[in-house]
């Protein structure tokens, strides 16, 4: 029998063949088609949440351009109650001042030369004219004028000063909040992450199964074929990100944030082995989160933190033996977080700060790193927090 | 018949899959998984990793579905996803071995055709998923998919030489085994 007969006998006896599928097959697909569902759920979800968080942050950034910088003093002035009519009462030192003018004013003689007053061509009052009597009565009343309104001004300032201390018998979070977060509501921070790898035992790899990355097998066309494990470095980021106050004791933040992941495996490319390619990808990623402040002191602050981060791939590079190739990567790295950090101000404008946190790197059809290896990671954050 | 889509069941089967009802799943899953299963288990050759690389698979075909167009037969095109899943799956595991395998056949022997009439196709079936896989390989996309060996050497990324002698190979393979069932 020739070839074509054998392959076409073969073919007509196959054709038609069919086996027994068991029920758990449906099952686990059905079980990852909701995994799917739910994922894009929450990636539309995430996605709006960080759209009108950039909104917001926008929003807030605008409409709290104009604030000014005012001495903590007045700030603390503008909280005593309306019913002392504290905003229309000048400084003391001031309101004196204008009281002794006055009154200087009041009493002063006005001295005009005989020569002037022939001229006529001013017109002055004549107090040659008046009687001595008369000057002294006006000078008595006006004494008293003085007095009384230097009385008024000491009841008032009494009145502002029981506010006062009133204010600082109240321990720090139950003063007014201008008073309290004036010096950080705005927030610059440089800061630096790494991310610890969980070693096979580790509860966290428990936690986070490892995503099946579609461009297992083949590296997205590139040619490159894995054929060993991977060994992956800890990931290391830097970044420059805002923050400012929503509320008291709430705060948002966002910037952009620059991550390295690089991993080594054996791979086969045109047929020959490579063994230690080195897989280097390069993120740049916009960051949102929320921060609630717990504890708050002159010194330090420290609060719990919850956001989530949208990221692209934009460099996607190989290198193997004396050769490297890139390769271009399609989608968006979603990632959540939640974490507690504490910062400590050091100097009045410029702290520093550590936020440990936990972070989910959500199955986004990435290629092969240790976020698809292992999703959910302990990241280390470290950084400089200026006061703006 | 509507375009490539056979009939206008199976196009609103396709329309209930495209917009993730469970059901119209269910039952295209139910109308594909036995053939297909017999072709995952013709290129991995082991059935439990067959099983996978059809899960696999149907979860492509779900992911992908709105981008079939009708130009040619949906049965087709699902056959064509699977057998690209089965590919990825054999090239991420087995693509060293394949050098080794093709050392191992000797000999050149005509089966006859009478012996292969007789045998059922769960026989082929499982003489093939004992081949080794290299030659399996590109005797499946040859014989049963239809691809030239300009394809073939495109897609295991090999040379068109190698596509031919390994198909050669396993042809006197296959006919050895069915001889040797005599």
């Amino acid at each position: 029998m020739i070839d074509s007969d054998f392959d076409r006998k073969l073919r007509s006896k196959l054709e038609s063949h069919t086996e027994q599928v068991d029920s758990y097959v449906w099952e686990g697909i059905e079980g990852r088609l909701n995994r799917i569902k739910r994922m894009k759920v929450m990636r539309r979800v995430s996605f709006y949440t960080i759209a009108a968080a950039a909104c917001l942050l926008v929003g807030i950034f605008i409409f709290r351009g104009g604030e000014e910088t005012v001495d903590l003093n007045l700030i603390k002035i503008a909280q005593v109650p309306q019913e002392t009519s504290v905003n229309e009462i000048k400084p003391m030192a001031e309101q004196i001042r204008e009281i002794e003018n006055k009154t200087a004013d009041a009493v002063a003689p006005v001295l005009i030369s005989k020569e002037s007053e022939e001229e006529g061509d001013i017109p002055v009052i004549d107090i040659q004219k008046e009687t001595n009597q008369e000057t002294e009565e006006k000078v008595v009343k006006e004494s008293e004028v003085k007095v009384e309104v230097k009385k008024e001004v000491q009841e008032v300032q009494k009145d502002v000063n029981k506010e006062l201390d009133k204010y600082s018998s109240l321990s720090d979070w139950e003063k007014p909040v201008s008073v309290k977060t004036k010096r950080h509501t705005s927030l610059l921070a440089i800061s630096s992450n790494i991310s610890s790898i969980a070693s096979e035992n580790s509860f966290i790899l428990d936690l986070g199964p490892a995503h099946t990355s579609p461009q297992t097998g083949e590296v997205a066309g590139s040619g490159i074929i894995p054929v060993s494990e991977s060994a992956y470095s800890i990931p290391v980021s830097f970044g420059l990100q805002f923050k400012t106050a929503i509320a008291r004791n709430f705060y948002i933040g966002s910037g952009l944030t620059y991550t390295f992941l690089h991993s080594r495996y054996d791979a086969i490319i045109n047929k020959e082995l490579f063994q230690g390619l080195s897989s280097q990808l390069h993120y740049i990623g916009i960051p949102v989160n929320f921060y609630y402040n717990f504890l708050n002191s002159n010194k330090v602050n420290a609060y719990a933190n919850a956001g989530g981060m949208v990221e692209k791939c934009i460099l996607s590079r190989y290198v193997y033996g004396s050769n490297a190739s890139t390769d271009k990567v399609t989608g968006l790295q979603y990632s959540a977080n939640l974490g507690v950090g504490i910062e400590y101000w050091f100097i009045k404008r410029m702290g520093i700060y550590f936020d440990p946190s936990f972070v989910y790197y959500f199955d986004n059809t990435q290629p092969n790193s240790i976020r698809t290896a292992q999703p959910l990671q302990m990241r280390f954050e470290v950084g400089f927090r200026f006061s703006l | 018949m509507i375009n490539g889509f056979g009939n206008i069941a199976e196009r609103e089967l396709i329309d209930g899959c495209v917009n993730g009802e469970r059901n119209a799943q269910r039952r295209l899953y139910e109308k594909f998984s036995p053939r297909m299963l017999a072709v995952c288990i013709r290129y991995v050759g082991d059935r439990e990793t067959a099983k996978d690389v059809l899960q696999d698979a149907f979860i492509t075909l779900f992911n992908k579905i709105g981008t079939y167009k009708g130009d040619g037969s949906f049965e087709g095109w699902v056959r064509k996803i699977f057998v690209n899943t089965a590919l990825m799956h054999i090239r991420k595991n087995d693509v060293l071995k394949f050098s080794e395998e093709i050392e191992a056949v000797n000999g050149n022997d005509l089966v006859d055709s009478n012996i292969l009439e007789k045998l059922e196709s769960k026989d082929i079936m499982k003489l093939i998923s004992e081949m080794p896989y290299g030659f399996r390989t590109v005797f499946n996309l040859y014989i049963f998919e239809g691809y030239s060996h300009q394809e073939i050497a495109k897609a295991l990324n090999i040379s068109e030489g190698s596509s031919r002698s390994q198909l050669s190979r396993s042809r006197v393979w296959l006919r050895d085994k069915i001889k040797s069932r005599e």
